[in-house]
C-alpha cells in the first residue's frame, strides 16, 4: 500500500467546489509536484493534506492510518510556506527548534539536530539572528531548516521559491532537489512554474479547476500528454495547436478516422521553416526572437492560427516573409474535439 | 531660505503647543499659589510656591483614599477587560465568519448608548445587588463600558498577525494553548499593552458613573474633584491642587506611553 | 471542534455585553410605560406612551436634540481641521519635536471633570479668568463666556480635549506617507495646496474615519462638561440629550420620563451607529 493516499478528496468553500474528488497515491520517498495555473486548487489540496483546511469528502491515509480529520499538530507533517511564516520574535535557532521543544525533546538532542540542519543549510553563522535580520534567501533556508529538523513523515512546500529573485530561485531549486536526494524524504511541492515541476519532480500532478488532469513522470507528460490542457501547459514555448482543418488532405495520412473538430498538436522544435513548397502549410512571419543558441519564429497561417517554430540554427527569415512550415510527421499529437488525446507522437517510441 | 522656513515652523509649532498646554500649566501653577495669588489681577507668573493647598486637600478629604479607589478600579477593570476581550478578539481574528463584522459593530454600538440613558436601570440593579458605592461595582461598570473598544483594538492587532504563522505553529505541533502562549502573546504584546494603557486612562478619567454610583467609600478622584466644584466661594488654589493631584499621575503615565496609546487608537486602520 | 472553540472564547464578551445592553433596555422599556416618580411613591400604574409624549413635548427636547448634533458636529469639524493643520506643522523634524508632541497630547489625559472646572474658573471666569485678563490687556470688554456663549464654551472645552487625539492620529498616519510619491509630486511641480489635495488628504482619509468614529462614540454622551459648568443653561442653551435625561430623571425624580428619554437616546445612538457602520465599512476594511 502507498505511503500517502488521497481517496476521492473533496473541498467546498461555500458553494464553490474547490477540490473535485482527487485520487492520488504517493510512495515513500517520492518527490511529487502539484502544478497548474493560479487558482486551480494546488494550495488548497496541499492545505487539506496538511490539515489546515477541513476535508469535506473522501479519505486521507498516511502510513496506513486514516488522518482525514486529525488536527495538523498530530499529523507529523512539515510545511514550508510561500511567505516562509517564520516566527518573527524567535531567533533562527528557536524557529528551528520550536517543534521539537513542543514535542518535549531533550535539550541536547534539539541542539544537535538544529546545528546539523544549520550546517546543511549554511545557516550556522545566523543561528542567533531573528528573521528580520536575514535576507530573503536566508529566510527561505530557515523555513526549510525548520522542516527538516523535525524529520517529518512528509514535507509540504507551497510555492517556496516565488518570493526569490531569478538567480536565487534556480540555485535554491537545485539545493532543494539535492536535499531531497540526501534525505530521501517524501515531498509534495506546489508550484505554478512548470520548469520547477519538470526539473524537480519524480512525478508531476497537473491540476486544473480542482481536478487532476494527468499524473506522470515529467518526460512522460511532455511526450504523452493525455489532453490538450496538459499538452499546452507543459513545455515552453507551448505546443502549437492547429485545427485539423488547417491541414486539408494531409491530415488524413495521420489518423483514421479523423476526429471532427479535433486538433493536431506539435511542439515548436518539431516545426521547421522551409522554402515554399516543401512544407505542409504556408504562413506569414510575424516576428523572430533570436536567443543566440536558438531562434523562435512566430508565423501566422492564412486562417489566423499562430505557430511557433524553434530552430537551433540562426534563422534568416524576417517579419513579413512568406514561408512554408514543415511538421515532422513522427511528432504530431492528435486530439479529439473534447481535447482528449487520440494518438500521441510516434517519435517517442523510437 | 529653507533655514528661515524651518525657524518659522519651529516657532509656530512651539507657540501652538504651548497655547494648547497652557491651561494645564496654569492649573499646575495655581496649585502652588495662595488663594489670594490665585485670583490676582493681573495674573501672577512669579510667586513663592506653597504646598499648603495639597496638605489642605489631603486633610480635608483624604486624597489618598480616592487615589487608591481610582487606582484599584482602573487596574482591576483593565485586567478584567483584557481577560474577557482578548479571547473574544482572538476568536474573531482567527476564526472569522460572515457574522464577525456585524458582531464587532454591534459591540461598538453598545458603547454608543449614552450612559445617562441606562443610569436608572443600572442604579436599580446595583441597589438590588448592593453594588452601590463599592469598588467592585465601579470595576464592573468600567469594564463593560471599555469592553467594546478593547475588543476592537485587540481584534485589529491580532488580525495583523499573519495567519500563516499560526498555521506554521499548528504544523509544528502547537496546541491552542501553545499557540496563544508562544505565538499570539509575544506577537500581540504591543497590542495588549496599548489596549491596557487606553483602558487605564479611560477608567481613571471616567466621571459619569463614578459620580452617580459612588461617593464616600468607593469614590474615585473624579468624585473628589466634583466635591470641590461648589459654586459658592472661590477656592481656586485648592481646587487646582486637588485637580493636579487627580490628573498628574495619568498625564505623566500618558507621556511615557503616548506612542503605544495612539497606535492602538488607530484601530489598525492607520499604520 | 473549531467552531466550538471559537464560540467558547467569544461567549464571555458577547454574553456580558448582551446583558449590559438588554437588562437596562428591558427595564427602561418597563419604566417608561408606567407612572414612576420617586417623589410620589406607591402607584406604578400603566400609562401607555404618556412618558414619551411628555419627554418629546418638553420645551427642552428639540433644543437638546439640536445641541447634541451641534456639539458633535462642531467638535468633529474643529478637531479635524486644526488637528490636520497641526499634524502637518509638526510632522517634519524640528528642534524640540518630541517635547512639542508631549505637550500636544496632554489635554487628552485630563479627566472631563477637571477639564470643565479648569475652563469654567481659571480660563473663562469673567473677572479673574485668564481669557478675561487677555481681553482686558487688549482693551476689550471681557466676555462672560458661560452666560453669553454657553454652547460655544462647552464646544471649546471638549474640542480642547479631543484636538490632541485627532492630531496624534494624523501624525501617526503621516509617518507612513510615501516619501517617493511626495518627491515625485514636487518634481512634477505640485504646489503645497495641490500636494495637500492630491496626496495628503487621500492618505489621511482612513484616519479621518477613525477620528470621526471614536469622537462620535464619546461625544454622544458628553455630560460632565455640561453638568459642572453651565448646568445646561442658561435656559436650555447648552442642554444636550444626555443632560436632559439627567435633568428629568435625577432632578425631577421622574423615572418614567427619564426612561422614555433614555430609550430615545438609545434610538439616537442607533441612528448614529448606522452612520458609523457606513464609515467603518468604507474605511476600516482592507
Ligand atoms: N479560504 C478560502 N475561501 C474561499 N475560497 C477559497 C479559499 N481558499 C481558496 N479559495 C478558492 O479556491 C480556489 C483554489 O485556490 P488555491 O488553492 O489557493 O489556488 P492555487 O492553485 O493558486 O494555489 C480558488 O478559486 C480560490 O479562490
Ligand atoms: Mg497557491
Amino acid at each position: 500500500m502507498s505511503f500517502l493516499q488521497l481517496k476521492n478528496i473533496e473541498k467546498f468553500f461555500g458553494d464553490h467546489r474547490a477540490i473535485k474528488g482527487v485520487d492520488l497515491s504517493i510512495e515513500k520517498g517520492e518527490f511529487i509536484v502539484f502544478v497548474g495555473p493560479s487558482g486551480c486548487g494546488k494550495s488548497t489540496l496541499l492545505r487539506l493534506i496538511a490539515g489546515l483546511e477541513t476535508i469535506d469528502g473522501g479519505n486521507l491515509l498516511l502510513d496506513g492510518k486514516d488522518i482525514t480529520h486529525a488536527p495538523s499538530s498530530k499529523r507529523d507533517l512539515a510545511m514550508v510556506f510561500q511567505s516562509y511564516a517564520l516566527y518573527p520574535h524567535m531567533t533562527v535557532a528557536e524557529n528551528m527548534s520550536f517543534a521539537l521543544k513542543l514535542a518535549g525533546e531533550d535539550k541536547k538532542v534539539i541542539k544537535e539536530k538544529v546545528e546539523h540542519a544549520a550546517e546543511i543549510l549554511n545557516l550556522t553563522r545566523y543561528l542567533e539572528r531573528t528573521p528580520k535580520a536575514l535576507s530573503g534567501g536566508q529566510r527561505q533556508r530557515v523555513a526549510i531548516g525548520r522542516a527538516i529538523v523535525r524529520a517529518p513523515k512528509v514535507f509540504l512546500f507551497d510555492e517556496p521559491l516565488s518570493n526569490l529573485d531569478a538567480a536565487l530561485r534556480v540555485q535554491t531549486r537545485v539545493e532543494i532537489a539535492k536535499l531531497h536526494r540526501e534525505l530521501g524524504a517524501t515531498t509534495i511541492y506546489v508550484t505554478h512554474d512548470q520548469v520547477e515541476a519538470m526539473t524537480m519532480a519524480d512525478r508531476v500532478v497537473v491540476l486544473r479547476d480542482g481536478a487532476i488532469e494527468q499524473v506522470g513522470r515529467p518526460l512522460e507528460l511532455y511526450d504523452r500528454p493525455q489532453n490538450r490542457f496538459v499538452a499546452q501547459f507543459i513545455g515552453m514555448p507551448q505546443m502549437n495547436m492547429l485545427p485539423i482543418g488547417e491541414f486539408g488532405s494531409y491530415a488524413e495520412s495521420l489518423v483514421r478516422p479523423l476526429p471532427v473538430g479535433g486538433h493536431i498538436g506539435v511542439r515548436p522544435e518539431h516545426v521547421t521553416i522551409t522554402n515554399a513548397g516543401e512544407g505542409q502549410l504556408l504562413a506569414t512571419v510575424d516576428f523572430v526572437e533570436s536567443l543566440g543558441a536558438e531562434s523562435l519564429v512566430y508565423a501566422t497561417t492564412p486562417h489566423g492560427v499562430q505557430v511557433v517554430s524553434k530552430q537551433s540554427v540562426r534563422s534568416s527569415v524576417r517579419a513579413g516573409d512568406t514561408v512554408s512550415l514543415k511538421f515532422e510527421q513522427d511528432w504530431l499529437h492528435v486530439f479529439d474535439a473534447d481535447g482528449q488525446v487520440v494518438s500521441n507522437a510516434k517519435g517517442v517510441a523510437k | 531660505m529653507d533655514k528661515t522656513l524651518l525657524w518659522v515652523r519651529t516657532g509656530a509649532a512651539w507657540l501652538v503647543a504651548l497655547l494648547i498646554f497652557f491651561p494645564i500649566l496654569w492649573l499646575g501653577m495655581t496649585a502652588f499659589k495662595t488663594e489670594l495669588q490665585a485670583i490676582s489681577v493681573p495674573p501672577k507668573f512669579f510667586f513663592t510656591p506653597t504646598l499648603e493647598n495639597f496638605i489642605e486637600v489631603q486633610s480635608r478629604s483624604d486624597y489618598l483614599l480616592y487615589a487608591k479607589n481610582s487606582l484599584i478600579t482602573s487596574v482591576a477593570s483593565t485586567l478584567l477587560g483584557l481577560l474577557i476581550a482578548a479571547p473574544a478578539a482572538y476568536s474573531m481574528a482567527f476564526f472569522q465568519t460572515r457574522r464577525t463584522k456585524d458582531l464587532l459593530v454591534w459591540m461598538l454600538s453598545t458603547k454608543m448608548m449614552p450612559a445617562v440613558g441606562v443610569l436608572i436601570p443600572v442604579y436599580v440593579v446595583y441597589q438590588q445587588f448592593q453594588l452601590l458605592d463599592t469598588r467592585l461595582g465601579l470595576t464592573i461598570i468600567f469594564t463593560m463600558s471599555n469592553l467594546p473598544i478593547m475588543v476592537w483594538m485587540l481584534y485589529s492587532y491580532f488580525k495583523d498577525i499573519p495567519r500563516e504563522i499560526l498555521e506554521a505553529a499548528r504544523m509544528d505541533g502547537a496546541t491552542l494553548y501553545d499557540e496563544f502562549r508562544h505565538v499570539i502573546l509575544p506577537l500581540g504584546i504591543g497590542g495588549l499593552a496599548s489596549t491596557a494603557l487606553l483602558c487605564l486612562v479611560l477608567s481613571w478619567n471616567e466621571s459619569f458613573w463614578s459620580l452617580n454610583l459612588s461617593s464616600a467609600k468607593a469614590g474615585t478622584l473624579a468624585t473628589l474633584i466634583a466635591s470641590y466644584s461648589s459654586p459658592e466661594g472661590l477656592f481656586w488654589a485648592k481646587l487646582s491642587a486637588a485637580s493636579l493631584m487627580a490628573i498628574a499621575p495619568i498625564i505623566v503615565f500618558g507621556w511615557f506611553c503616548q506612542k503605544q496609546l495612539v497606535q492602538g487608537l488607530t484601530f489598525g486602520a492607520v499604520k | 471542534m473549531k467552531k466550538f472553540t471559537a464560540r467558547f472564547l467569544l461567549t464571555p464578551a458577547v454574553g456580558s455585553l448582551f446583558l449590559w445592553m438588554i437588562v437596562p433596555l428591558v427595564m427602561s422599556i418597563y419604566f417608561s410605560l408606567i407612572r414612576y416618580n420617586l417623589m410620589s411613591p406607591g402607584e406604578h400604574e400603566y400609562i401607555g406612551l404618556m412618558n414619551y409624549e411628555f419627554f418629546v413635548t418638553d420645551p427642552a427636547f428639540w433644543p437638546a436634540v439640536l445641541n447634541t448634533f451641534l456639539l458633535i458636529g462642531s467638535v468633529i469639524v474643529i478637531t479635524l481641521v486644526f488637528g490636520m493643520a497641526l499634524a502637518l506643522l509638526v510632522n517634519d523634524k524640528f528642534p524640540g519635536q518630541s517635547i512639542v508632541r508631549v505637550l500636544l497630547i496632554s489635554p487628552f489625559f485630563v479627566m472631563p471633570a477637571v477639564n470643565a472646572l479648569l475652563w469654567k474658573h481659571m480660563m473663562m471666569n469673567p473677572i479673574y479668568g485668564v481669557l478675561a485678563q487677555v481681553w482686558r490687556f487688549f482693551g476689550a470688554q471681557p466676555v462672560n463666556w458661560l452666560e453669553s456663549y454657553p454652547l460655544l464654551s462647552v464646544i471649546i472645552m471638549v474640542s480642547w480635549q479631543w484636538l490632541p487625539f485627532a492630531c496624534l492620529i494624523f501624525i501617526t498616519s503621516l509617518q507612513s506617507m510615501d516619501r517617493e510619491q511626495l518627491e515625485a509630486a514636487r518634481m512634477d511641480g505640485a504646489n503645497y495646496v495641490q500636494q495637500f489635495r492630491y496626496l495628503y488628504l487621500p492618505h489621511l482619509s482612513r484616519s479621518v474615519a477613525v477620528v470621526v468614529m471614536i469622537e462620535m462614540i464619546f461625544l454622544l454622551s458628553v455630560f460632565a462638561e455640561i453638568f459642572t459648568t453651565t448646568g445646561g443653561g442658561p435656559g436650555f442653551a447648552s442642554t444636550n440629550v444626555a443632560f436632559l435625561i439627567f435633568v428629568q430623571g435625577l432632578m425631577n425624580f421622574d423615572v418614567g420620563v427619564a426612561s422614555a428619554g433614555g430609550l430615545f437616546a438609545v434610538l439616537l445612538a442607533n441612528i448614529a451607529s448606522v452612520f458609523l457602520i457606513r464609515i467603518i465599512g468604507k474605511s476600516l476594511e482592507k
